[in-house]
């Protein structure tokens, strides 16, 4: 196939994901018990993943995109996942050097905390209001059982590959 | 951080800026409702499907409750009966009185929307499917089926319209108790309202009705808030506040009114 069109197909593919990811968790998500950041599971999974270029991107469209109904101003939710995401990559890159079910764990509860630090920190909100409740605690728990399911098929698919490719 | 992150962070960076410093510009505000346009039959589509799937899901896991309110609200219903009966008198009299003094009817002209988009995990915003083409403008009033206040139009595009929710920290409502008569402000909190600025000597009753009063010139007057969960009075405060009590949870709208005009 043509690389340009190879290109074009997989930017085509990006922008329809992120539109389909930004309507399911503005339209299904929030309106559900559900307590699910989508885009933060994605920053996540690309950080932990050391997609970090990536993990910028997404983090800044997604805010945008889910920005469109958030009750601040328009652009303040992208500010808040640019700056998680950066500071999760400092972080990462200092503190967990190798992806173990520990850095999933600690890095998913840092990520669900900071962000809705920097939520309460950049809109005018109540302190008590991001950090009381079960839903924070729903939100880490769904967060971190997402990612370890995630890591755990992908690892799971690498393994089964490496086995076939041995086997031949 | 390498170099090309530190780039790329940084465009990001001045972008979000850019966008949150310059949000009232002609080509963000163009930006914006290309945005919106392009979302929006995503989000009707996944709305629809939430509603749906959410609906039967609760009818699943609620039936007690539901067998429980049903017994609740037929004692309830012949109350009302009861009340309904005297109000129609009531308002006989009053159309008769009114016909008399040459006062006219108050009229609201609304327009039905659907929502179709929430906020992340609090009700201080959401989406209706109804925007500028509609006749639909920032500052108009958004209620429920029952005339009970939701919120109010902060931004609207081409087809789709963000709505700021009472519980909203920037919502404030004058009000009035529907019988005692005591006024304050209603003031949102973020997931709850309060009743604020009661006067020391005044303490409404627990379960009576708030109603907005109309006289901040923002909020129409006669449109029920919730009812008096707690009345708080401290020795040190000079004014009294109270709970409220939201007649229906905001995350269970899946349809609302926008007032177009009043008289």
């Amino acid at each position: 196939m043509n690389r340009n069109y190879r290109n074009s197909l997989s930017i085509i593919g990006t922008a329809l994901f992120l539109i389909f990811l930004a309507s399911f968790q503005v339209s299904f998500i929030n309106s559900s018990f559900l307590n699910l950041n989508l885009f933060l599971i994605l920053i996540l999974y690309l950080v932990l993943t050391r997609n970090d270029s990536k993990a910028l991107i997404f983090a800044w469209l997604g805010g945008i995109l889910t920005g469109l109904n958030y009750f601040s101003s328009f652009g303040t939710n992208s500010l808040v996942l640019l700056i998680l995401t950066a500071i999760l990559i400092i972080l990462y890159k200092i503190v967990f050097l190798t992806l173990k079910t520990e850095s999933i764990l600690l890095i998913s509860t840092i990520g669900v905390m900071l962000y809705r630090f920097l939520n309460w920190l950049l809109t005018n909100g109540e302190f008590g209001l991001y950090f009381s409740g079960r839903e924070i605690l729903t939100e880490l728990i769904s967060t971190i059982l997402i990612l370890l399911i995630i890591f755990k098929i992908t690892t799971l698919r690498v393994t089964t590959r490496r086995v076939k490719t041995q086997n031949a | 951080m390498t170099k090309h992150n530190l780039t790329v962070f940084f465009i990001l960076l001045l972008l979000s800026l850019v966008i949150i410093f310059f949000g009232q510009n002609q080509i963000i505000l163009l930006f914006k409702h290309y945005l919106s346009e392009i979302l929006r039959p995503f989000e009707i589509v996944f709305s629809k499907a939430s509603n749906w799937l959410f609906f039967w899901q609760s009818v699943v896991f609620n039936i007690k409750n539901i067998k429980e309110s049903n017994t609740r609200l037929i004692s309830e219903n012949l109350d009302l009966y009861n009340k309904l009966a005297k109000l129609s008198q009531l308002e006989e009299e009053n159309f008769l009185l009114r016909k008399k003094l040459n006062l006219s009817q108050k009229a609201i002209n609304t327009r039905l929307a659907s929502v179709i988009g929430r906020d992340f995990q609090n009700n201080r915003s959401f989406l209706i499917d109804k925007g500028t083409n509609d006749g639909i403008a920032t500052g108009m009033v958004v209620i429920s089926e029952g005339e009970t206040l939701i919120g109010r139009i902060a931004d609207a595009s081409y087809g789709i319209s963000k709505v700021q929710t009472m519980l909203d920290t920037q919502s404030r409502i004058s009000a009035i108790t529907a019988t005692s008569k005591i006024s304050g402000l209603v003031r949102g909190l973020g997931s709850d309202v309060i009743f604020d600025l009661i006067v020391k000597d005044k303490k409404p009753e627990i379960g009576e009705l708030v109603i907005s009063s109309g006289t901040d010139g923002i909020w129409p007057r006669g449109f029920i808030i919730g009812k008096i969960k707690e009345v708080k009075s401290q020795d040190n405060q000079v004014f009294n506040t109270a709970d409220i009590e939201l007649l229906s949870k905001l995350q269970d709208f899946d349809s609302v009114f926008v007032i177009l005009s009043s008289q």
